[in-house]
Formats: C-alpha cells, structure tokens, sequence
C-alpha cells in the first residue's frame, strides 16, 4: 500500500506582506511534509501564521502578500486511485496563481474549508449553482449530472432533504448546514488533500461536534489527506494523526499528537498546554499558568528565537542571538522535530559565532 | 446551601423577556421570541455563578435583563444593597435603576467593539464616575490610575487610545471601565472568547484575583464549559430560554442529570489524545424560540425521549440537595459525567 507515501513536501517557504509600514513575515521558513491519508493538525495563536501557510499552499494569497521563496512538491498519485502510474510531483509554487494548471488543482485536487460559512458562500447564488459550478469546472460532466453528484454530496454531509435543499441560499440554512454544505462543496471533486481552516471556530460546541465527527467519517472514507488548522488543542487532540506548532511563523514543534500531548518539547508548547483549562481536570482551586506576555506585533519581530522574550527557559547570550532550527529530537527514530536551543549542542556554535 | 459564600445578593424571580415578532405594514404583532423564558435563580455574594448554553439560548439577554439594558417583560429582580436594603426591580417599578446600576455592571466579550475608538483610555475608564457625578479632576485620575494598577496596566498608557493596545490588553480597559464603579456585581459576558488560549488564562487568572480582593460577585455568560468549570462555584444551563439544570460546578460536571447538559459536556473535545470522545454528538439543532416544541422543549433531540416529555413540560425540582434539573427521569437516568 502507499499509506506512507508523501503527498505534499514544503521547503522553506516563505509568505511576506509587503506593507508601506514595512515587512511582515507571516510564513518564514516553513518545512514539512504531509503523508497521503494523514490528518495534520497546524495550530497555533493568532498571527502565527497558519491562516497564511493554508493560503500559500492553495495559491490564494493576494498582494501585498507574496509566496517569495520555496517549493511546495506536490506528489499528484495517479488518477482515480490507480496508483500504477509513478506519481507526478509539481511544485505549486512554482507555477502562475492564475495559470491552468493551478487551477485545475485548486479546488479539486486540493480543496479547502473555511472559518466563517456565511462568507465563504456566495449570498446572491444558491448552494446548489455554487457546488455544481465546481464539479462542472473540474470533471467531465453536463450539467445534469453535476446537479445529481451534488445532491450526493449534500446527502453524504447529512442534510436532509438534498433535493429541495440544494436551491436554497446560504441564508436559508443554519450555521451547521452551511458548513456541511462547504464540505460537500470541498469534497465533491474527491480532493487528496482537503485544509479546514478553523472550520468550527464559529459554531457551538454540540455542533462542532457533529462536524468534527463528520469530517472524521468523510476522511476515512474518501481517503484524503487533511489540514486541520485551529487554535482549538481540543480539536486537535480529537482528530489529528500529526500536529505541528506554530508560533510567528515558523514551525516550533511537529510530531505525532500522542507524543505532543505527552511529551511536549518546545517550552511554547508546554506553556500553551498548561495555560489552558482541561475539562475534567481544573478545579475551580487551581490557577491557570499563563504564558507571560503577548505576541509581539509583525514588524518587532524578536531576535534569535522568536519566543525568547516570553520563554520561561531563556538562556541569555544564546536564545536572544542564535535562530534555532529545527532538528529530530526523539530517541526511538520517530519523528519529534523541536526548534529549540535547549535540545540543539549549539554551544560550539556560540563560541564560533564570539 | 450558600451559606459559606455570604447572603444572597441577587435574587431573580420569574424573569422574562419575549421580543414581539412583527408582520405586515401596521407591525402587528404575531408573536414572541421567548429569549427568556420564565428563570429564576440566587446568586450569593462572593459567588461565581456561570449561565451555560448554546448561542441563542437567551444567556446574554438574561444578563442584560437584570442590568436593565433590555426592558424585561415580567418577573422581578431583587438586590441586597450594601446597607441591607432590598431593591426590586420589575417591570412595573424601575425607581430603583440609578442606585442599583451603580452596584452591578458589564465586561463585554469583543474587547475591539466595546471600547470607543475616538475616547482615550482615561475617557473610557473615567466614564462612569463622570456620568454619576462621583469624581473630578485630580480625585477622577487618581481613582483611574488605580484601577489600570488592579488590572495590570501601567497608567502612563491612558492618554493613548485603544487601537494602540493588545486584545488582552483592551480586555483589561473593559475590566478596569467595570470596577471603577466599586460594584458588587459583575456580569461578564463571554469574557475571554475572543482572545487567544494564552492571554484567556492571564485574564481569567485576573478575573479571580479580583474577585478574592474585591469580594466580588460575577455572573459568568460563557459557551466554553472548560472555562466555565475552572471560574465558577455553581453553573446553570439553559437550552431555549430556560434553566435546565442548576448545580455546584463539581456535581454538575461529575453527575449531570438532565440529558442535554450531558451532551454539552460530551460535545467538548478533550485535549488529551488518549481520551477519545465518548458519546455520539447531539443530532438536530437548537429549537426555535419564536415557536418551540410541545412538552420539554428539548424532547425532539433527547435520546431518552418518552410519551410524557412530548405532552407534559418538566418543572425545575431539587434532585439532591442545591443540584435542581427540569427533567421528568432525572432519578432513572444514569449520564456519565466527564472522565477524570
């Protein structure tokens, strides 16, 4: 089988934002790879910079923001599961945002969910137009056809009634169904990898949950690979196989989530983990360890390793001065990557560097 | 049951908000949204008592109801003043608001919308003393250099205007605006939802210290029950404009008894890989309140429905001693609560 077989390869990309107030780097450097049928999970707080690494990778960001530098490897497996052929590998960065063949991935290949459901569709155009529109770009099928693997689609989502359904606007169905209908919308092409973007931030918790089991059902049953961005560890902890921590823009912590939760390297992810409430577990006697301080602004980016100034291991002369790269910190040969100077014998370095 | 946490400060009886639904030219009324339907509940002093739902269960306008910021439609409010009087409040009788606003106020939950962009940090948290004629000059700075201390926020900053701060720092602003009224009653609405996990936990560490210093008492709007365990004393859940369950925070997250607060909890993702979520979600969504089911308004999702929750609607009653639930089979029930 080609269950570990890389799907998606991204080297040292970086997204900047060109803005008359200077440069923001919001993806610096970004490396990873993604297996086919995996489940990442990116999370990390707000303008860390998961938001824009999704982007770069479907090609969306708009300017002043640009992919500067980078490969994005796309391993393309063959065609309908026929996996015989030797998979094609493009570098998606590499090709024109608007060209053909970007497109011809974008939204089928690769497809994505967004946060907000009322304003990732189209108020003006029913559900049902939005979701053929896609298939009619991106498969070889009339318009009646299109319409039947809508309502398929809408159908394997959950919601009932697809037939009379799928002619309604967005504004006629709850915040709930409009996310189903997103996901049928993402899926209806059988995509390879799908990236949700916060795709339950807006919902309430007993809807979330429907999702979220949903998404779980929908993954093993297309087989795709999925990019599960949120700054919710919850989530993460529920439904990711890997999870990759985020903070201003560079990748801090990447493993397997069981590894993670139990064995957090990176003094960010231990903090995070500490700092927030475990149903089940804080007491209402305990106290919450908060992480000091807040994320710099964009343009104040910190020296050495972003997150000295609110570390609580700092090492003065070295976190402040050395950028930590991140390197395979586990003993067994699995993958626990950590961008840390505690786990890195950069002292030789320090001395060079003076 | 309260007795350890001081007197009851606010007594809520009966309380209801219905907001008319109107049609045709004239705006003829054709019916109510029952955002709050019929609630009553103690909140001593000293105590955290949090009101748990999912959006549109009425938590909010309950809030605003007893802070007046909506007209309820019935019940009454009653509130211990300092001095040992008991102001009411009810539809009818409102001479009671100047002194009774000056005891309760209001945190918001965006701390970007809440704040107003043209008045300085001084301005905001100045506001209320200025309004009530409290303070002035030199008295008014000072007072207002001391509450940006308590919240953790250097008064050199508060001739800047908001935009030049952090949401968590903002969120500070909007606390110091609330206690510089010296209130005793705090109601914070969704507090923290929208700041990111590690500034949460710096202001709900805050939120505790204040209350521990100031004797306050908070009543807590949230939709995140991990949060809401780690703040409150006792939690109410409401579904449809009404309480469903009232317990202290223990006995509610260990024991539920009514089958939708079990399905609240369940619904939490577990931030522990090893523990997988148990129960299937929650089928179906909130009833409508402008038109809700016959019965328990929660029957239509309730996996232990029967004959009786279609036909007869469940009244609130004590099932153990300060644990209450509004459920016809909260004795034969056994929900599980959440592990650990």
């Amino acid at each position: 089988m080609q269950e570990t077989d890389t799907l998606l390869e991204v080297n040292n990309l970086k997204t900047y934002f060109f803005l008359d107030e200077g440069v923001v780097r919001a993806v610096d450097g970004v490396t990873f790879d993604l297996n086919q049928k995996k489940v990442v999970g990116v999370v990390g707080e707000s303008g860390c910079g998961k938001s824009v690494l999704a982007r770069s990778i479907m090609r969306i960001v708009r300017p002043p923001g640009r992919s500067v530098e980078g490969e994005i490897l796309y391993y393309r497996p063959g065609q309908n599961g026929t996996s015989e052929e030797t998979p094609q590998n493009i570098d998606l960065n590499d090709l024109p945002i608007d060209g053909s063949e970007m497109r011809n991935i974008r939204g089928s290949e690769i497809t994505m969910v967004f946060q907000e459901p009322m304003v990732s569709f189209s108020p003006v155009h029913t559900v049902g137009s939005q979701i053929t529109e896609g298939i009619l770009l991106h498969q070889n099928v009339d318009k009646k056809e299109a319409r039947g693997i809508a309502i398929d689609m809408l159908r394997r989502v959950g919601i009932p009634n697809p037939e009379t359904r799928i002619d309604e606007y967005p504004f006629n169905l709850s915040g709930g169904m409009r996310q189903r209908a997103m996901i049928a919308m993402a899926l209806s092409c059988n995509p390879q990898l799908l990236i949700a973007d916060e795709p339950t931030t807006a919902l309430d918790v007993t809807t979330q949950a429907q999702i979220l089991e949903l998404m779980r059902e929908l993954q093993a049953e297309f087989g795709m690979a999925m990019m599960l961005i949120t700054h919710n560890l919850g989530v993460v902890a529920q439904m990711a196989d890997e999870v990759i921590v985020m903070y201003l823009g560079k990748i801090v912590e990447h493993t397997d989530v069981a590894t993670l939760f139990r064995d957090p390297k990176h003094p960010y992810t231990e903090e995070l983990l500490k700092s927030i409430p475990q149903i089940g577990r804080t007491r209402q006697t305990d106290r919450l360890t908060a992480i000091t301080g807040t994320v710099p602004p964009p343009f104040a980016r910190p020296a050495g390793c972003p997150f000295h100034p609110r570390c609580p291991k700092f090492m003065p002369g070295r976190c402040d001065v050395i950028e930590p790269q991140l390197d395979n910190v586990s003993e067994d040969g699995s993958r626990h990557l950590v961008s840390c100077l505690l786990y890195s014998d950069a002292t030789a370095e320090v001395q060079t560097d003076a | 049951m309260t007795t350890e946490l001081g007197e009851t400060l606010l007594d809520v009886k009966n309380l209801q908000v219905y907001f008319p639904l109107t049609a045709g030219i004239w705006r003829r009324t054709v019916g109510h949204v029952r955002a709050v339907d019929d609630i009553s509940f103690e909140l001593a002093e000293g105590e955290t008592l949090s009101l748990v739902g999912e959006s549109g269960c009425g938590k909010t306008t309950t809030g605003r109801a007893i802070m007046r910021a909506v007209e309820p439609t019935g019940g009454e409010v009653t509130f211990r003043m300092p001095d040992g009087r008991q102001l009411l409040s009810t539809p009818e009788d409102d001479s009671n608001r100047k002194e009774l606003r000056q005891e309760m106020q209001i945190m918001f939950q965006d701390p970007f919308a809440s704040l107003n962009p043209r008045m300085t940090v001084f301005d905001i948290v100045a506001d209320p003393m200025r309004v009530n004629r409290l303070a002035s000059g030199r008295e008014l700075e000072d007072r207002v250099s001391e509450m940006l201390r308590l919240v953790g926020l250097a008064p050199e900053y508060m001739r800047r205007f908001p935009h030049a701060f952090s949401g968590g720092q903002r969120q500070r602003i909007g606390i110091a605006r609330a206690l510089v009224m010296n209130p005793r009653l705090v109601i914070a609405d969704e507090p923290v939802s929208a700041l990111d996990v590690s500034v949460q936990a710096q202001i709900l560490n805050l939120m505790q210290d204040l209350q521990q210093d100031l004797g306050l008492t908070y009543l807590f709007i949230s939709h995140d029950l991990s949060v809401v365990q780690y703040i409150s004393h006792r939690v109410a859940v409401m579904y449809v404009g009404k309480i469903v369950e009232t317990a202290p925070t223990e006995k509610l997250f260990t024991e539920p008894k009514h089958p939708y607060t079990q399905a609240l909890l369940s619904a939490v993702p577990i931030p522990n890989p090893e523990i997988a979520n148990r129960t299937a979600p929650l089928q179906g969504e909130v009833a409508d309140p402008a038109n809700p089911p016959s019965g328990c308004y929660f029957h239509p999702r309730c996996p232990f429905a029967q004959e009786i929750c279609r036909t007869t609607e469940p009244l609130m009653r004590e099932i153990t001693e300060g644990h209450s639930t509004a459920c016809h089979f909260a004795e034969d029930l056994e929900l599980p609560g959440v592990p650990e």
